[in-house]
């Protein structure tokens, strides 16, 4: 076989292939090789997974990812299709509103994560200050040192900060709706709730199958809030997986290590996602 | 399309001389942003007395430094010249990418001897020097004169022992007559700067009182012996039960304390000479007092020897004139001039800068000065050490249990 019997789009797809070669699968053969071998570069096994499984804090952070990602989600969602469904109802000022509410998604992280940072302080934030002169509190609360509290906080900051995106999504798919149906169910008397439980939220599945996939992942690999507003304290009370493999790698030095609990994170993700696509992708194609 | 075309051409054209400004022939100095004008007038000085050595300042921030220092030595395209805490010096020096310099820098007419030795031990792994110290410094416990005077306490008189200390403490606690509360002393429990703003403030107390995290072959872990639990638990229930320390005690980093200091908040902070500065710029209204850091009745003070050093990456393009500019920078006038706090080489103590009576107590604490333990492993427990303080200033558990498991948990990163 010669060169010109191979058919043109292999060659059309080689360029993107050689890219995603180098740019994904090298670090992750890399990864891989690091948490086999110890900081000499020999082999060691299984001892960086041993060590990483092993460590007493392990628990709490596993339980801490899944607390932070499933209370994300599911913030965001409803928040998100709350705000798609307001918006795409006819009002005096929805462009101005529909352009406000974006501003959280478009707020740099850092900047979000920094500016509630100080709103949750305990003795100067305007959150304490202000429970305190409505009188609903009369002491201040550690909104990001009481651990009942900090994964609460942490998990408003990110809904928060992404419910726009989900509003956008959710507002795009309802415009494509087509009016007749909601002409029909009218005609047989439905009230607001029933058009939003039986035409919008059914017409919005595909959307939402595929926003949900997103979110997850996102929350499952976003740093930035936690990192900047607590750094995993007090005292590992929030921290997440993948700041504790930052952790490991950047401030204590132990790649290997790190990299073992990489490539676990992502054997779990990687559970994760397929059980997913299975659920609802499968669903789909009925 | 034309104008998209230009504007491409204009970026690849400013790209293509930021490569060239970039050549291998500059050496690249990595100071902080704090230094950066001394540094470029100190490289200035230096290009004029070697001419054919061009020196590129570039200035790094705090946060993340370490990681950033960490990414340039594993990559191999590393500066000829880096600023480091002297507390990271070790563990860098652990990866076999720096080079050592006794040798080096003793042929370059490098005087070791007017080194305050304590900071040569922060740059010293396996008998060899990974840094050459420009700064030093340590703590001592600032006071706000005025909130002693309404809380009836001398203001000549600040506490000498940990006794005196509580009694000052608890009667700074108090509303004051603006109205305001006002906090006894800062205790550091969070915020972004940790663990190292909590071990500075707290390990001083282990020491004081006779224990510490490790013992002194760094073998053995001293953290839950009776002295060092009693000394946390002292440092502890300055929040816990005694409530002399503000109610934001787990937010606080050193910067947040010196905030609160300077807005009447706090009365009692440690800190270094670059705190005086800054609490002077920012609140000149509050009279000052500085006194050495309180110890347990008939032992000594102590505390952690702060400061900074200089590295040269084995791996560094430059490195013959690097080591040359390191010489440059030994020098004990250019050190007082290029330090926020004091000079490492100690003959640089005598010029005008620190002719300040307010500084006295910190060149008192310089004698009491002790490194961090010189292992690779001390960040991490650093950390650890870190985790369960909170957990302890969090009354999740005891003093005593939270130090058990510290222990626990050092010993096995001992054994690794």
């Amino acid at each position: 076989m010669t060169s010109r019997n191979i058919s043109p789009g292999l060659w059309f797809i080689l360029p993107t292939m050689l890219l995603l070669a180098t740019l994904i699968i090298y670090p992750m053969l890399s990864t891989v090789e690091l948490s086999l071998t110890d900081s000499s570069g020999a082999f060691a096994g299984m001892r960086n997974f041993n060590v990483a499984i092993s460590a007493p804090s392990t628990r709490l952070i596993l339980f801490n990812t899944a607390y932070y990602v499933i209370g994300s989600v599911v913030f965001q969602l409803l928040l998100g299709i709350l705000a798609g469904i307001l918006l795409n109802q006819q009002f005096a000022g929805r462009s101005v509103v529909r352009s406000l509410m974006l501003i959280p998604w478009v707020v740099p992280g850092i900047v979000a994560a920094m500016t509630w940072a100080w709103m949750f302080h305990t003795d100067y934030g305007i959150i304490n200050y202000m429970l305190m002169q409505l009188g609903i509190i009369s002491e201040p609360v550690g909104w990001l040192t009481d651990p009942d509290t900090v994964m609460p906080a942490l998990i408003a900051v990110n809904a928060w900060k992404m419910f726009p995106f989900v509003a956008v999504m959710v507002l795009a798919g309802l415009q494509s709706v087509p009016d007749e149906l909601y002409e029909a169910v009218r005609v047989d008397g439905a009230s607001f709730w029933h058009e939003i439980w039986h035409i919008m939220l059914p017409q919005l599945q595909p959307v939402l199958v595929s926003v949900t996939l997103l979110l997850t992942i996102w929350a499952l690999d976003g740093i930035t809030i936690i990192y900047s507003i607590t750094g995993g304290g007090p005292a590992n009370r929030s921290m997440i997986f993948p700041i504790q493999i930052y952790v490991q790698a950047f401030e204590y030095f132990e790649f290997n290590r790190a990299a073992a609990m990489a490539v676990l994170y992502f054997l779990f993700i990687a559970v994760i996602i397929v059980l997913y696509m299975r659920m609802f992708a499968a669903q789909d194609k009925d | 399309m034309k104008r998209k075309t230009r504007i491409l051409a204009a970026g690849l054209a400013l790209m293509l001389s930021h490569a060239t400004c970039a050549s291998a022939a500059d050496l690249v100095w990595w100071t902080m942003n704090w230094n950066e004008q001394k540094a470029k007038d100190f490289a200035a000085e230096f290009m004029k007395e070697n001419p054919g050595i061009n020196v590129r300042v570039e200035a790094n921030v705090a946060g993340g430094l370490q990681s950033r220092i960490l990414v340039a030595l594993q990559s191999g395209s590393t500066p000829d010249l880096i600023d480091v805490q002297n507390g990271v010096n070790i563990p860098l020096a652990e990866t076999g990418k720096l080079e050592p310099l006794r040798d080096h820098l003793t042929a370059a007419g490098v005087n070791f001897d007017d080194v305050l030795p304590a900071s040569l031990d922060t740059a010293t792994f396996n008998g060899e020097l990974y840094g050459l110290p420009f700064q030093a410094e340590a703590h001592a416990l600032i006071y706000n004169k005025g909130a002693y005077k309404e809380a009836g306490l001398d203001p000549d008189k600040p506490p000498q022992t940990w006794t005196e200390f509580l009694d000052s403490a608890k009667a700074l606690t108090r509303t004051n007559s603006a109205g305001q509360k006002v906090y006894g002393y800062g205790v550091s429990g969070g915020g972004a700067d940790q663990p190292g703003n909590a071990l500075f403030r707290s390990l001083p107390f282990m020491w004081m009182n006779g224990g510490g995290i490790l013992g002194p072959d760094n073998k053995e872990v001293t953290i839950n012996s009776p002295e060092s639990v009693e000394a946390v638990k002292f440092y502890v229930d300055l929040f816990t039960t005694l409530k002399v320390s503000p109610p934001s005690t787990l937010e606080n980093d050193s910067n947040a304390l010196r905030r609160l200091f300077q807005v009447g908040n706090v009365a009692m902070i440690p800190g270094a000479t670059s705190d005086i500065e800054r609490i002077r710029e920012a609140a000149p209204e509050i009279e000052l007092g500085v006194a050495p850091l309180p110890h347990p009745d008939g032992k000594e003070t102590a505390v952690i020897l702060g400061g900074w050093n200089f590295i040269i990456p084995k791996d560094a393009p430059n490195k013959e004139a690097a080591i040359k500019l390191a010489a440059f920078m030994a020098n004990a006038g250019r050190q007082a001039a290029y330090t926020t706090t004091f000079p490492a080489a100690m003959s640089g103590l005598q010029a005008q800068r620190f002719n300040d009576p307010l500084m006295d107590a910190h060149k008192t604490m310089l004698q009491h000065a002790r490194p961090q333990p010189a292992i690779p492993q001390w960040g991490q427990i650093g950390q650890i050490y870190y985790n369960y303080l909170q957990e302890a200033l969090l009354e999740g558990s005891t003093v005593q249990e939270a130090m058990d498991a510290a222990a626990e948990e050092i010993k096995s990163v001992l054994s690794q």
